[in-house]
């Protein structure tokens, strides 16, 4: 994170210090914001000189935009589930191309959709091997202490690795505009940050776990880049915590409020003689699930909200700033909404509800390009990595991150 | 038809517009609009699936692309000129409600019958490739969770155990064994409470409760009976694969929403696997009353003893979701089954 008054505003270019004047935060950089606006009070009485041209770099905004509809996609969905299903699960792999392509299709930032490149077979090689993988994960846990200790040892020490390969497959075949995103294979970094992070986690008995979180988008988001040019990215740590404790603090007030309202309501029952322990089971069992439906959206919610926003509104490419407005409530909201929705449709409501999630999610990102976005250049060609990693990871839902 | 060029070095896109064209001889795209014409054979063109309303891309052979940016247009010049790309079956099933709501129906009762037919009857058949030896691991590791969370020794004399064990040896005689031979094992058995477990590669667990609550061995013969028919059938190993099977699916089917994943995947997985349990309690009980009828003893006996099991144990709420099957109706199986008694 950097320090009050370190940055060297003499040698930015006019286009750099509007952007940095738009971004900066004067309550938390007192003194860099002071020197900036000095930097740009010199420049204008220096402006109309030949001897400093102003570049004529304006920065423009592009927010992402989701074509997507529910109709269109309900109808994708279902045609590949049911192919899934008669063929026992092998056609997946091209339901998954599909879905993703239809998802990065629709997904446009200035005027130009998002590309997704993954070949079928690619994916149901990593399938194949991945399922044997979580077949014998799901054998080991249910038949031997031992043999579960020695899989989540192998999962803790492949995790990094993984992390890596997933991200590297992923970026490589998502594109736009005819370039490919990449990611760099730094794996020493991986292990060194995410596993020594999470050793600090665990000794400090969680303490760590915010910063830990913070470390790993910034982990993956800088590793990153869109052709040659990478993604830069310097969240502020703070910011972790204050969202860690909120939430936890939201959590502990749902749970005690809930308390609050079936005690009551089972002494009311009580009282009026259905007091039996079939009544009291059945009061509680709701509340648990009411518990559970109402905790997921708000913990999911509200961290992912907040820490996105922190992640890209501290992320640039090239010159390019990226800003990200969630709102955590209206993310609670779309969580909580969705789950309603797929449980009282069994299950039917399941494209609408990620069709209204990806609308939402991309609309709230836009992009400040500091010029010119047809300058981007591609790094040299490189094959595409396997998809076993990818699919592993997804398999044994390690999320990590977007 | 219109459509963006990238050369696949830069970010530029460059306005051209494209045509099926005879190229010498040979069916080649036409690109106009940079650098005069680019001509590029069909055979060398990756063309990309068009999936909804999203753009195609079309991969040309020096790793530019091209974005058609017509849909309607280029979909019928490929027709015209009979191109089909593999997935375009797929494409036509996707654009038309009528298909969507047959792969509906088709999804739902595939599904449902594959979960309550098919994966039972699939597991009852791969068991057989499944080393006993494996029962036999989780045989041992199930017995010590059990007795360091559980489960305390038994207080029964050895008497009465010797004579039980001879009660149980009667029962195992004329079964095949596993992997192990039949053994009872004796145990206090604390919230399990009057109760009998089968683990799974032949040992059966009797509580001290149970013997307290039977009246007579031919009551316990039944109940033995009921253990050693889900030893049989080596119910706990096709458990475990159906159970993680049909796990697998309904991620399939309900997991990819998201947040809401764990939540609207795990609902139905614990139905599902509470209504094999019972079918798995159902097979064992009809082991029992045939066992019990072929041995001269009225299977009312099993019945009589479940009748007496406290309510506690085994209450009549959300029967749906109770691992064994409802009291009442097991009884009435076992009356069904001894009409002489009657």
């Amino acid at each position: 994170m950097a320090t009050d008054g370190e940055i060297d505003y003499t040698q930015y270019d006019r286009g750099q210090l509007e952007e940095a004047l738009r971004r900066i935060d004067p309550e938390r950089y007192p003194a860099d914001f002071q020197r900036l606006t000095a930097e740009i009070q010199k420049r204008d009485s220096h402006e109309g000189s030949p001897q400093s041209p102003r570049p004529v770099h304006r920065t423009q905004a592009y927010q992402l935009e989701f074509r997507g509809n529910t109709s269109e996609y309900f109808r994708i969905w279902i045609v590949n589930l049911a192919l899934t299903i008669l063929t026992l699960g092998v056609y997946s792999a091209w339901a998954k191309v599909r879905k993703q392509r239809y998802f990065h299709g629709n997904t446009y930032l200035a005027g130009s959709p998002f590309g997704y490149h993954a070949e079928p077979i690619q994916i149901l090689k990593g399938r194949i091997i991945a399922a044997c993988a979580v077949g014998a994960y799901f054998l080991a846990i249910r038949t031997s202490l031992k043999a579960t200790a020695i899989v989540i040892a192998v999962i803790f020490i492949a995790g990094p690795w993984l992390l890596v390969k997933s991200r590297r497959f992923t970026a490589r075949v998502t594109s736009w505009r005819g370039l490919r995103f990449g990611f760099k294979p730094d794996y020493g970094g991986a292990y060194r940050i995410l596993l020594g992070w999470l050793v600090l986690s665990v000794l400090t008995l969680g303490l760590l776990l915010p910063r830990l979180t913070r470390e790993r988008y910034r982990f993956i988001v800088s590793r990153s880049s869109y052709g040659d040019t990478s993604f830069e990215c310097n969240p502020g740590v703070g910011r972790f915590y204050k969202t860690a404790f909120a939430v936890f603090g939201l959590a502990v007030a749902v749970v005690i409020a809930l308390t609050l309202v079936m005690i009551p309501m089972m002494m009311f029952m009580k009282s009026q003689g259905y007091g039996s322990a079939k009544t009291t089971q059945a009061i509680t069992t709701g509340f648990v699930f009411l518990e559970y439906a109402l905790l997921g959206p708000l913990v999911l919610g509200y961290t992912y909200a907040r820490n996105v926003n922190e992640v890209l509104n501290h992320t640039t490419v090239g010159q390019h700033g990226i800003e990200s407005k969630l709102e955590a409530s209206k993310l609670i909201g779309i969580y909580f909404v969705n789950v309603l929705g797929i449980v009282a449709s069994l299950g039917l409501l399941i494209p609408w509800a990620q069709i209204r999630l990806a609308r939402y999610r991309t609309a709230a990102v836009t992009l400040h390009a500091a010029g010119d976005l047809d300058e981007f250049t591609a790094q040299p060609v490189e094959p595409t990595p396997s998809a076993l990693s990818e699919e592993l990871s997804s398999f044994f839902n390690l999320d990590f991150g977007f | 038809m219109r459509a963006l060029l990238f050369d696949g070095l830069t970010s530029r896109a460059r306005a051209v517009s494209i045509e099926f064209e005879m190229l010498e001889g040979r069916l080649g795209l036409a690109i106009r609009g940079h650098r005069g014409l680019l001509a590029v054979a069909v055979s060398d063109l990756v063309i990309g699936e068009r999936v909804g309303d999203t753009n195609r891309h079309l991969g040309l052979p020096d790793g530019s692309s091209l974005e058609v940016l017509e849909n309607q247009a280029f979909d019928r010049a490929l027709r015209e000129q009979k191109l089909r790309t593999a997935e375009a079956p797929i494409g036509f099933l996707e654009r038309h409600w009528r298909y969507a709501a047959i792969a509906g129906v088709v999804a739902a009762l595939f599904s449902a019958w594959l979960l309550r037919f098919g994966l039972p009857s699939l597991a009852s058949h791969a068991v057989r490739l499944v080393p006993v030896a494996l029962d036999a691991r989780i045989e041992q590791d199930t017995l010590r969770l059990l007795d360091a969370s559980v489960l305390a020794p038994s207080k029964l004399t050895q008497e009465r155990r010797k004579q039980l064990t001879a009660v149980f040896a009667e029962v195992a005689s004329g079964v095949q064994p596993l992997a192990q031979p039949f053994t009872l094992l004796f145990r206090t058995g604390g919230h399990l409470g009057p109760n009998a477990l089968a683990l799974p590669s032949g040992s059966v667990i009797l509580t001290d409760e149970l013997v307290a609550l039977s009246k007579g061995d031919d009551e316990l013969r039944g109940v033995f009976a009921h253990e050693v028919g889900h030893l049989v059938g080596r119910h706990s190993m096709r458990m475990l694969m159906q159970s993680s099977a049909s796990a697998l699916l309904l991620v399939g089917l309900f997991g990819d929403a998201s947040a809401a994943a764990s939540l609207t995947a795990a609902a139905p997985a614990v139905l599902v696997s509470s209504a094999y349990s019972r079918d798995f309690e159902r097979e064992a009980d009809r082991f029992s009353f045939r066992w019990l009828s072929s041995h001269g003893i009225s299977p009312r006996h099993l019945a009589d003893l479940l009748k007496r099991l406290p309510r506690s144990a085994e209450g009549g709420y959300a029967s749906y979701l109770a691992t064994h099957p409802d009291l009442q109706e097991r009884v009435e199986a076992a009356e069904r089954s001894s009409p002489a008694e009657k």
